[in-house]
């Protein structure tokens, strides 16, 4: 299946999702539009869109029908990687969780040397600390041991 | 006759906080703007939690410091390494790369950040005598003319934002779409939060535009011009400056690019990289020497410099007077607003007529921060050029889910952030514009209130959008921004 297809066939999917969702919502209120009024509308829009998506010559559109970036494998592992660390600093605070992370994720970016990557790391945990909860009173996850 | 607000707005932009954060903006926008891979965007986001501790003209000091300094930035790599820094650098790697091929690497800095400032300066000029104007009339808009305003506004974003216009036009529904989570803003009844408490709120905007822009970035990694061979050149102070006759020489082409820049930043949808070249192409036409641009021509570095900075004091027209952001970085100014308890709009210059003065001289001092900071730190910048990707990823991954996490103190600001980030991810993969998402999740909220307050008033009746002459003349605008494009295909398809 084209690409093109599958994006339309998604946005169809959305559109039919949220339709679906916003069943349980009034329409119409008493003087005028309910809550369902503006999002069954936007629904009905998203599907004329991926209606005229789906039937577009692959010409039509400017841009190429190839996937563009990095793949699946790539996206997935980063999102799992950046998951793990929100999961981590719920769970440890913020020095506990961000530096090990910040270790990885350089050697991960090709650096090698152990001396740089942990002094880096230790400087740059420390130094968004001092930023942002010294210097901009931004509060940052607190560790239950530290 | 002096309105006392102007000269309490200068005090609070001349204050320590205003000034440092200004400092750093302007700074860190040099940088961002430098590192090719970095967008002024991300370097904004980035930012932001910074803002969450700031009063509002400190916050809006920080910002604007960083969005004009970042345009002065891009022209760095643009003409060191020629690879801009961002792409509203791009006209000026053109002559910029080869000035300092020839050896006049210096002087095209110098005339880089002299028009960006030129530029800058000229755009606030405009804003200031614009915007109060502007905003007078939007006062009289109704409901039925907000609605078309914001409509057509979203509409030239969508037509304008690169790719098909279809696609353009869905991810904007979808950003709409993802405003109707949390209660209805009419009624307060409950929509599509699954019984959540943190989706009774709603959505965070702030979330939603650290993943759309930076996560993608991080996925993808940042291919920085680390290794690039440099040219050697001096960094004087008297070697950046030109002579006060090259400058008089430069005149008329900062101007082209200042009026260029002001003019399509005011147009929403545009921005930077489309000003630019307009106004190389404009300045080439009416230059004494044309025949020297493409070949290191000064004027060819003056033109677009001038013209990108220009267009930050004309992305403000829209958006502080409309509340309509014209591009991604208006978008996250508009946000800040928000985090900051403002709405923007023609109701800012009434209610809080000392904040948008005080925006006025944030945005003169950023200039003018940007004219000092960037000549003195030219050589501190270039050695930024030589940072390996590896010590960049990870400090974006971190200040992306720190900063979801510092707007609210909730790890669920964190996770929609994640969830937005993979999104975009799949918006860039199959060429599906991000821009027109988060303007339609910043003018969502307004659009729907807007829409269904006019149709309450007029008692359910639809034609009182046809009714009102303006917002008439709004929706016909937007009808011919649909159609345009089908049009310009015809004669193309006929020729064949």
């Amino acid at each position: 299946m084209p690409d093109r297809v599958a994006a339309a066939l998604a946005v169809l999917a959305v559109g039919a999702a949220w339709a679906w969702l916003a069943r349980g919502l009034p329409v119409l209120g008493p003087e005028g539009p309910g809550p369902a009024f503006v999002p069954l509308l936007l629904c009905g829009l998203l599907a004329l869109l991926g209606l005229l998506l789906l039937i577009q010559s692959p010409s039509a559109g400017s841009d190429s029908e190839r996937p563009q970036g990095p793949g699946w494998k790539q996206a997935a592992g980063v999102l799992g990687l950046l998951a793990l660390y929100v999961t981590a600093l719920a769970q440890l605070g913020y020095f506990l969780a961000t530096l090990p992370f910040v270790v990885a994720a350089m050697w991960l970016c090709g650096a090698r040397s152990p001396l740089l990557v942990l002094g880096a790391a230790a400087g740059f945990t420390l130094g968004v600390w001092v930023v942002l909860t010294v210097l901009f009173a931004v509060p940052l996850p607190r560790s239950p041991w530290l | 006759m002096t309105d006392p607000a102007i000269w309490q707005a200068f005090g609070q932009a001349l204050s320590g906080p205003s000034l440092l954060a200004s400092f750093v903006g302007v700074l860190l926008g040099l940088i961002v703007g430098a590192l090719p891979g970095l967008t002024i965007s991300l370097g904004m986001v980035l930012v932001l939690p910074l803002t969450f501790g700031l009063g509002s003209i400190p916050a809006m000091s920080l910002m604007l410091g960083l969005f004009a300094a970042g345009m002065t930035g891009g022209s760095y790599s643009a003409i060191l390494i020629n690879i801009p820094g961002t792409p509203s650098a791009s006209a000026t790697a053109i002559d910029g790369y080869r000035m300092a091929r020839h050896g006049e690497a210096g002087k095209a800095l110098g005339v880089s950040v002299i028009s960006s400032v030129y530029g800058g300066v000229f755009s606030l000029v405009c804003l200031v005598l614009s915007a109060p104007l502007i905003a007078r009339v939007a006062l009289q808009f109704g409901a039925a003319e907000q609605f078309a305003l914001l409509t057509l506004g979203l509409t030239l974003i969508a037509a304008f934002a690169g790719g098909s216009l279809v696609k353009g036009l869905i991810t904007g529904i979808l950003g709409l779409l993802l405003t109707t989570v949390g209660q209805d803003p009419m009624v307060g009844t409950p929509r599509f939060t699954f019984g959540r408490v943190e989706l009774q709120a709603g959505l965070h905007f702030i979330p939603a535009l650290i993943g759309l822009f930076a996560i993608p970035q991080v996925i993808e990694g940042l291919r920085v011009g680390a290794g690039a061979v440099m040219p050697r050149f001096t960094v004087g102070l008297t070697s950046l400056l030109p002579s006060w006759r090259e400058l008089r020489a430069l005149n008329r082409s900062m101007a082209i690019g200042s009026a260029v820049g002001t003019g399509v930043g005011a147009i929403p949808g545009t921005g930077g990289p489309i000003a630019v070249f307009l106004a190389y192409d404009l300045a080439r036409r009416v230059s004494r020497t044309p025949e020297a641009f493409g070949r290191g021509s000064a004027e060819g570095v003056a033109a677009p410099e001038a013209a990108n900075n220009g267009v930050t004091g004309g992305a403000l027209i829209p958006m502080l007077t409309l509340g309509i952001p014209g591009d991604p970085i208006s978008a996250i100014l508009l946000g800040v607003l928000i985090v900051q308890g403002l709405a923007p709009g023609p109701l800012l210059f009434k209610e809080h007529p000392d904040f948008v003065y005080g925006v006025f001289w944030a945005l003169l001092l950023a200039n003018v921060m940007t004219l000092v900071v960037a000549l003195l730190s030219v050589r501190g910048i270039v050695q930024v050029l030589r940072l390996p990707p590896s010590s960049l990823i990870p400090a974006i991954a971190v200040l992306c889910v720190v900063g979801a996490y510092g707007i609210r103190n909730t790890f669920f600001d964190s996770a929609v952030m994640l969830g937005f980030g993979a999104l975009g991810y799949l918006l860039n993969r199959y060429s599906f514009p991000v821009v027109p998402m988060i303007i339609g999740l910043v003018l969502g909220g307004d659009l729907e209130e807007q829409f269904r307050l006019a149709l309450t008033l007029s008692g359910g009746d639809p034609t009182i959008f046809l009714r009102q002459p303006i917002a008439a003349g709004f929706l016909v605008l937007t009808l011919a921004t649909l159609v345009w494009p089908i049009l310009r295909r015809v004669p193309t398809r006929s020729t064949r």
